[in-house]
């Protein structure tokens, strides 16, 4: 029994998530589905790249996450001139005690912002490869925890490739999901409109979880139950990815492993022990597009998005639900 | 329709059905090879094109359209050259068809092509079978309809999608379909993956389906002869093995005893031939030649102005004798073995299971068909009794006006008296053999049983049995007469040839006598066996004034199968392997090829007997029960009794209810079936494709745990299917 998840433990994740919510929302208006799929990311301990058209509030969503939670936060804009030590910190000589003392960087924090992150060089991007893998940062040859939990929120322009660096795809598979945010609907954006807010200072969100509950939380996530015939539906997923004609290559394994672990952090944030069918069809766009690349390439990547979310929507039409 | 169809993709099952065509197609060759007609050849050049086509369905394409186009009329011609240079019309027919299955398989085909790769395997397959009526070929039909049955499916299924009538044209033949590419690892793979229980549970489910009732069909009805329709025999003859003809040349009974296959299986009534080695009387040589004995030309004549188109002789001379076996004996015998037929003594009746051309003999006691039968000869004899004489009081006759040398008798008579006294002419041999009979008579005046005796103690006291001879060398002079000068081991046919020789020599009429001797009794099916290696020869010797007595002359009788059935009260029938194997083949002829009319009569008999005498048992065991319960109720009470009145209520409702809980628990910890078979997870997973359309509520989320949800937690099944199905009526009823 104690690899399951007790019904009780499940209903306070569930209250407590759903106060994250209602809080979030205050901000985020009209986005329910995106908070939805941040806070799975956030539950699932992995990261997330939310790649849209800028103005729709990517910065917005990271920054109310991030404050919602009694975390550290950080923001790092990526800009071409950024260097690694910018972001993961730098050894230096210090005269009174005679010795190189590392000054941590930025990315010394539980929520880290990484805004724009296709504008910095390959070799600044990478620098994030390690702490996003390991939760950890290696400088001199001595390794510094950052911290726990820990999520990479970076943001990205789809549209505007100028003085850009795509993010290659060993970097793209770190993030757990990709999102895109949309335009709002006309009333959320009216009540947008009406608000006297302007600026990331202006938005008042008071944390309503702390570290140690978040920490709870994601530990439960690994509990969550998943029938062996989910996991076929899911494996056959996967492998329909493989052998699709329409792919390049198929999903590789971690992006297997990330589909289950989404799946299970959805089902906790729906106040449920178990994982349905349905949690897999709802991730497997978010979890698998970016990990996936086509075999005719596209014009432009909103474009190459679409025509990966429609295979992917066809696939899992095709594929026959366990019942 | 999705989860009706097996998730094999359109090109799959086109390979599978590629697959099963060629398997088909060889399955109807195979039938072929038991025909023993003029087409092993072909047969072999077909069967690996066809192996050939099937592993690399590429091939076909890389002929060019004007092969297949030209194919047709190749064929044609070769059938017509075919029957103006064979005799017979049949084996030309059988190898059209083999040439036509083979354009069928080797080429791409459609549903139309699919379905004339059928009928022409099925038109070789049912030739074959009737032709021989082998056990070979009853396995061989049984895989024929599994392999067809599978390979309709396909085509159907097929069908169901692509649905066209056209033929392929030449063009299309040559041209390497998208199906056919691919290495076969993977696609093998494919079909282990896909392989599910239930699809096979149901094709085989289906399988037996066909099987049994074909089996009803086959049993009601009405019979009928096919192999007297056709005039088969004079095409297609059977490659005699070494069996027993009307001559008998020293050494062909010890190269028999060298072969182990079973000659004839005799399924007898009366158990009382238990434990006792009749002697299979199958012919009798009367003359003799420097080769050995051989029937004579008179014998052989009489046979022949005997024969008549009959189903049944009645051995006329036995109609008086009383206190006879009332059973009946049925005979199979393999084909190969003889044209005369095993008589192992007297019968009443002797009944074929079709008019055959029979010649009888019953003076010789000799039955035989006019040649030897290319298939199974199965016969019956009523009222066998196992004996040791034969009656022929006209040899008396005969024998005396041959000693008188009266001219009252014809030359015939007196000749068929010599034959039966004839011996080697030669001065030498004729000196040793009144040696010998000087020996053996002493002076004496001997009756003809004395004097077999006698001849028989002097032949064991001077010779031992071996199955090998070393016959000593000697110039002009008999072989048995040197044999039996010498002291040479021999065998059967030895001592056999010697006592008649010495007989005739002492001026007894006698003859050899072969056929086979003891057998086995088989104990899985209960019937004997008789193998060749019980090959035998014995000799009969005239009494001089009414029968031909049986004698044994040869020592020991120690040949290896007849052991068991030597011992006589310690006798043991045989169970083993090959026991076993036989008596498929035994059922085979008793239950299938010999089914006749009678055969079904009696069956249905037998089952209306068995039903209603199994009916009126139950009835009368159930009307007993009331009256014991009444009479059991209405004694005296006491505690004892009440005590028994309430371990009889308690005792089978606590096993009722132990038996639900087990049931119960079964049906909640599943230990059979596949590993991702549960029959909770099943249900709850039914149900929510059927309440899919209704209201999100508690029910829905209780099945979806039943389903989807780990076992620890689930909520009893059982009330979550019952508010289910109130939801369903709710929902109906809204």
């Amino acid at each position: 029994m104690s690899d399951l998840a007790n019904a009780a433990e499940v209903a306070w994740t569930h209250a407590t998530i759903e106060r994250l919510k209602a809080n979030m929302r205050l901000t985020i208006k009209g986005k329910d589905e995106v908070i939805e799929q941040a806070l799975i990311c956030l539950l699932a301990s992995g990261h997330l790249l939310i790649e849209d058209l800028p103005g729709v509030g990517k910065t917005t969503l990271a920054y109310a996450l991030a404050r919602s939670l009694d975390c550290t936060f950080s923001r790092i804009q990526f800009t071409s001139d950024l260097l690694p030590t910018d972001v993961i910190g730098v050894s230096i000589y210090d005269e009174s005690v005679k010795e190189f003392i590392f000054k941590p960087g930025p990315v010394f924090a539980n929520i880290v912002l990484a805004d724009e992150i296709n504008r910095a060089t390959p070799k600044t991007q990478s620098a994030l490869l390690e702490v996003m893998d390991r939760s950890k940062v290696t400088v001199d040859g001595a390794a510094h925890a950052v911290g726990d939990p820990f999520m990479v929120v970076a943001t990205q322009n789809p549209v505007d490739y100028e003085g850009t660096f795509s993010l290659p795809e060993s970097q793209l598979d770190r993030f757990l999901m990709r999102l895109t945010m949309g335009y709002p609907q006309r009333d959320d954006e009216l009540a947008i409109l009406r608000s006297a807010r302007l600026g990331y200072d202006a938005i008042a969100v008071n944390p309503v979880v702390t570290r140690a509950e978040v920490l709870t939380m994601q530990a439960l996530v690994g509990k969550i139950f998943v029938e062996d015939s989910v996991l076929d539906y899911l494996l056959r997923l996967i492998t329909a990815t493989r052998t699709d004609g329409e792919f390049k290559a198929g999903v590789s394994v971690r992006g297997g492993l990330a589909l289950r672990v989404a799946a299970q952090a959805r089902a906790l944030l729906h106040g449920r022990d178990f994982v349905l069918p349905a949690d897999i069809q709802f991730l497997a766009g978010p979890i698998l597009a970016h990990r996936l690349s086509l075999a005719r390439p596209t014009a432009d990547a909103r474009e190459e998005s679409r025509t990966m979310l429609a295979a992917l929507h066809r696939i899992i039409l095709s594929l026959p639900v366990p019942s | 329709m999705d989860k009706l169809l097996p998730p094999l993709s359109l090109d799959e099952l086109r390979r599978l059905k590629w697959l099963l065509g060629g398997a088909l197609a060889l399955l109807s060759l195979g039938t072929v090879v038991f025909l023993e007609i003029e087409a092993l050849g072909l047969v072999g050049v077909a069967a690996s094109l066809i192996m050939a086509a099937m592993l690399w369905p590429v091939l076909p394409s890389r002929v060019p359209a004007l092969v297949w186009r030209g194919a047709v009329p190749v064929i044609i011609l070769i059938l017509i050259a075919d029957l103006y240079f064979s005799p017979d019309t049949l084996p030309a027919l059988i190898r059209l068809a083999i040439l036509l299955v083979l354009y069928r398989s080797v080429s791409y085909r459609r549903k139309r092509e699919d379905l004339q790769l059928i009928l022409l395997a099925l038109f070789l397959v049912v030739v074959a079978g009737v032709l021989t009526v082998a056990l070979e070929f009853a396995i061989l039909l049984l895989v024929f309809t599994g392999c067809a049955l599978g390979f309709l499916f396909v085509v159907t299924l097929i069908d169901l999608t692509e649905n066209t009538r056209q033929a392929l044209t030449y063009e299309e033949m040559s041209r390497c379909p998208a199906w056919a590419l691919g290495p076969w690892r993977p696609y093998i793979d494919r079909l282990r993956q896909v392989a599910d229980w239930r699809w096979l549970g149901f094709a085989s489910g289906l399988f037996f389906c066909v099987v049994i009732f074909s089996t009803i069909l086959f049993i009601i009805i009405p019979r009928f002869e096919i192999t007297a329709g056709f005039f088969l025999d004079q095409y297609i003859t059977k490659q005699s093995r070494t069996g027993f003809t009307e001559v008998l040349k020293f050494g062909d009974v010890g190269t028999l005893i060298q072969d182990d296959r079973v000659a004839l299986r005799v399924d007898v009534t009366d158990p009382a031939i238990v434990g006792q080695t009749p002697y299979w009387r199958l012919v009798a040589l009367d003359e003799y030649t420097a080769d050995g004995f051989r029937v004579s030309a008179a014998l052989k004549q009489e046979l022949l102005r005997s024969q008549t188109v009959t189903q049944q002789i009645t051995d006329q001379q036995l109609g008086s004798i009383r206190g006879m076996a009332a059973g009946s004996w049925t005979f199979y015998l393999e084909p190969g073995v003889s044209r005369f037929l095993p008589i192992p003594g007297r019968y009443r009746q002797l009944r074929l299971r079709e008019p055959m051309p029979l010649q009888a003999s019953r003076r010789h006691r000799l039955v035989a068909l006019r040649t030897e039968a290319m298939t199974m000869t199965a016969f019956q004899l009523e009222a066998v009794e196992l004996t040791d004489t034969i009656p022929d009081p006209r040899f008396a006759q005969r024998l005396r006006s041959a000693q008188d040398n009266r001219t009252t008798h014809s030359a015939q008579d007196r000749a068929e008296a010599e034959t039966n006294l004839r011996g080697p002419l030669g001065p030498v041999d004729a000196a040793i053999l009144r040696r010998i009979n000087t020996e053996i008579i002493a002076g004496a005046v001997l009756t003809p049983a004395e004097y077999a005796h006698r001849a028989i103690a002097w032949l064991h006291a001077h010779h031992a049995y071996a199955l090998s001879v070393k016959l000593p060398a000697g110039d002009g002079q008999d072989a048995i007469v040197r044999w039996l000068a010498s002291s040479e081991p021999g065998f059967c046919e030895y001592f056999a040839a010697s006592f008649v020789l010495l007989a005739r020599a002492a001026d007894y009429p006698a003859r050899v006598v072969a056929g086979f001797h003891g057998g086995i009794w088989n104990g899985v099916e209960n019937y004997f066996m008789v193998r060749n290696s019980d090959a035998h020869a014995w000799a009969e010797i005239y009494d001089g004034t009414g029968s031909w007595w049986r004698m044994e002359p040869t020592p020991g009788l120690l040949r290896p199968s007849s052991t068991i059935a030597q011992v006589g009260s310690s006798f043991a029938p045989d169970r083993s392997w090959r026991a076993r194997l036989d008596s498929v083949r035994v059922l085979w002829y008793r239950r299938i090829v010999n089914f006749d009319s009678r055969a079904q009569v009696a069956m249905v008999e037998q089952v209306k007997s068995f039903t209603t005498d199994l009916g009126s048992t139950w009835l009368r065991q159930l009307a007993k029960y009331p009256q014991r319960l009444k009479t059991w109720w209405t004694q005296p009470w006491n505690l004892a009794r009440v005590r028994e009145l309430l371990m009889g209520i308690l005792v089978p409702v606590a096993l009722v209810g132990l038996l639900l809980r087990l049931a119960r628990w079964g049906w909640l910890h599943p230990r059979w079936g596949p590993a991702d078979y549960d029959p909770v997870r099943r249900t709850a997973g039914r149900w929510l494709t059927q309440l899919a359309a209704g209201p999100d509520d508690d029910v829905m989320a209780d099945l979806r745990r039943l389903r989807y949800g780990p076992r620890e937690t689930w909520p009893e099944p059982k009330v979550v299917f019952q508010r289910a199905k109130i939801a369903r009526r709710r929902g109906r009823s809204r």
